[in-house]
């Protein structure tokens, strides 16, 4: 079944939707968020409640890309639940690690992006990807956006450990000069 | 901005971003070497023109994509170039080469490159390669360990031109002479013109009327010949209509292996040339 057969079983209100979807995207979701939070338990509750999102969100919506609208419900899903764990200092998956890597690009006080439209932010962080290799654009999303492991996008990509996270430092350092020059201080 | 946040905005780049990063599989080789052995396998057997009525072309791997269904290639100055044909690497910035930029080629990102006021048409690329240039004896580019290495990219006008300069005028190889492209060499009813009078190649004796103008003189791979008697092939005897400038002979041999033939057979015979307007000509 493609991902527009999919959609219109959304669409139809066919509860058949929620099956495909999870045999068809259903390791793919859980793998996000369990990169986030570490935890199968809490990741099989993120993935049903994408399932749940999905639904509520079909209609209106009628995505493109269907493996990539899933993905970001269950990405932010996994990060509220990683914040409710936090707050209850239970542990979390690669997310720790990844945060603070962007540490790097941030002053992490809250004040700042008040000034900054989040929808310019992104377009421009968009743009900054547009001048990456194809390669080093996939391992910086492999880790940023589905919050792999190094180990995981060493493998991927067959690279070793360490220039992997050369290469993200390399990566997170350009992308803070991009941003600073076109005059975002985060 | 906190961490947090910033990791929130980047779940909302665009999704051919994430879509490419689900697909992305290292699989190929580095582009410029998958060319590089495409160019030297073509170099040889274009060289040595064996058997080509029964061989395929050097092998590639099936994961050509977009932009990496292309040689690698630069700009600078407004000016396109293309890695050598000839895959030219050393391990020593060539004399009279100075840094002028990074960019990104063959996708290797910030590659510095070096530029030469008195050799426009070349331009070093420090990159990482996966050989030192030679060819085994098959024309497939002997593999090395991953290293830096300067490689020469050729202006795109001039690359896999095979020109001769006679008495300070250019010409181009019919078979090198391009009419429909992005940037013509000729127009194409100069070409059909010419190609209507004396073909590509013409086999047999010096055709009645041209005469013998001397032997040219090599002056290297991806060069622009100039002087009285130049080629950037190798040295030939090269001979000339005094009724017709607009085309010189220059001598060569072939070889075909067809199933009727049961092995290979030589020919002899010549290249045609016609004159062109050469963009690196000296201005005088």
């Amino acid at each position: 079944m493609d991902d527009a057969e999919i959609v219109q079983l959304y669409w139809d209100r066919n509860e058949q939707a929620i099956l495909a979807t999870a045999d068809q995207y259903g390791n793919y979701c859980t793998s996000i968020a369990k990169n986030i939070l570490g935890s199968c338990e809490d990741a099989e509750e993120c993935v049903n409640d994408t399932y749940m999102n999905a639904w509520n969100s079909m209609p209106p919506h009628r995505p493109n890309i269907l493996s990539t609208f899933l993905g970001k419900i269950v990405r932010n899903l996994s990060l509220n639940r990683y914040k409710h764990n936090t707050a209850k200092k239970r542990g979390g998956g690669e997310l720790p690690a990844v945060l603070n890597e962007l540490s790097d690009l941030v002053s992490g006080k809250d004040d700042v992006e008040q000034e900054i439209t989040r929808k310019e932010l992104v377009n421009t962080i968009d743009a900054f990807l547009d001048t990456l290799s194809p390669e080093k654009r996939s391992i910086f999303i492999r880790r940023y956006w589905y919050t792999d492991s190094i180990l995981e996008i060493a493998k991927r990509h067959g690279m070793s450990d360490g220039a992997v996270s050369a290469t993200l430092s390399r990566i997170r350092l350009k992308l803070h000069n991009y941003l600073l020059e076109r005059g975002f201080e985060l | 901005m906190t961490n947090e946040r910033l990791y929130e905005v980047l779940g909302d780049i665009h999704e051919k971003h994430v879509k490419e990063a689900e697909e992305y599989r290292k699989t190929k080789r580095p582009v410029w070497l998958k060319w590089g052995a495409v160019a030297a396998c073509l170099c040889l057997v274009v060289g040595l023109a064996i058997r080509m009525a029964v061989h395929q072309p050097a092998e590639t791997p099936n994961d050509t994509v977009h932009d990496e269904a292309r040689p690698p290639s630069l700009t600078v100055n407004g000016v396109n170039y293309c890695i050598s044909p000839h895959i030219a690497v050393s391990n020593e910035l060539p004399d009279g080469f100075m840094y002028a930029g990074e960019a990104s080629v063959g996708g290797f990102d910030d590659c510095p490159y070096y530029t030469n006021p008195d050799m426009p048409e070349w331009v070093y690329v420090y990159q990482q390669v996966w050989t030192d240039g030679t060819v085994d004896e098959t024309g497939t580019l002997n593999r090395t360990e991953p290293h830096h290495a300067y490689v020469r990219y050729v202006d795109v006008r001039l690359r896999g031109k095979k020109l001769v300069c006679c008495n300070h005028e250019y010409y181009i190889s019919m078979w090198s002479a391009q009419y429909d492209d992005d940037r013509p060499d000729v127009t194409k009813e100069y070409y059909d013109e010419m190609d209507a009078l004396y073909g590509k190649r013409i086999e047999g004796e010096v055709p009645d009327g041209f005469e013998f103008a001397g032997t040219a003189v090599f002056t290297g791979t991806d060069t622009i010949p100039t002087g009285e008697l130049a080629s950037n092939q190798k040295d030939a005897a090269v001979y000339y209509d005094p009724d017709d400038p607009a085309v010189i002979l220059v001598e060569t041999s072939w070889f075909t292996a067809t199933a009727e033939e049961n092995g290979q057979t030589r020919h002899d015979g010549f290249d045609v040339y016609i004159r062109y307007d050469c963009p690196f000509q000296p201005k005088s």
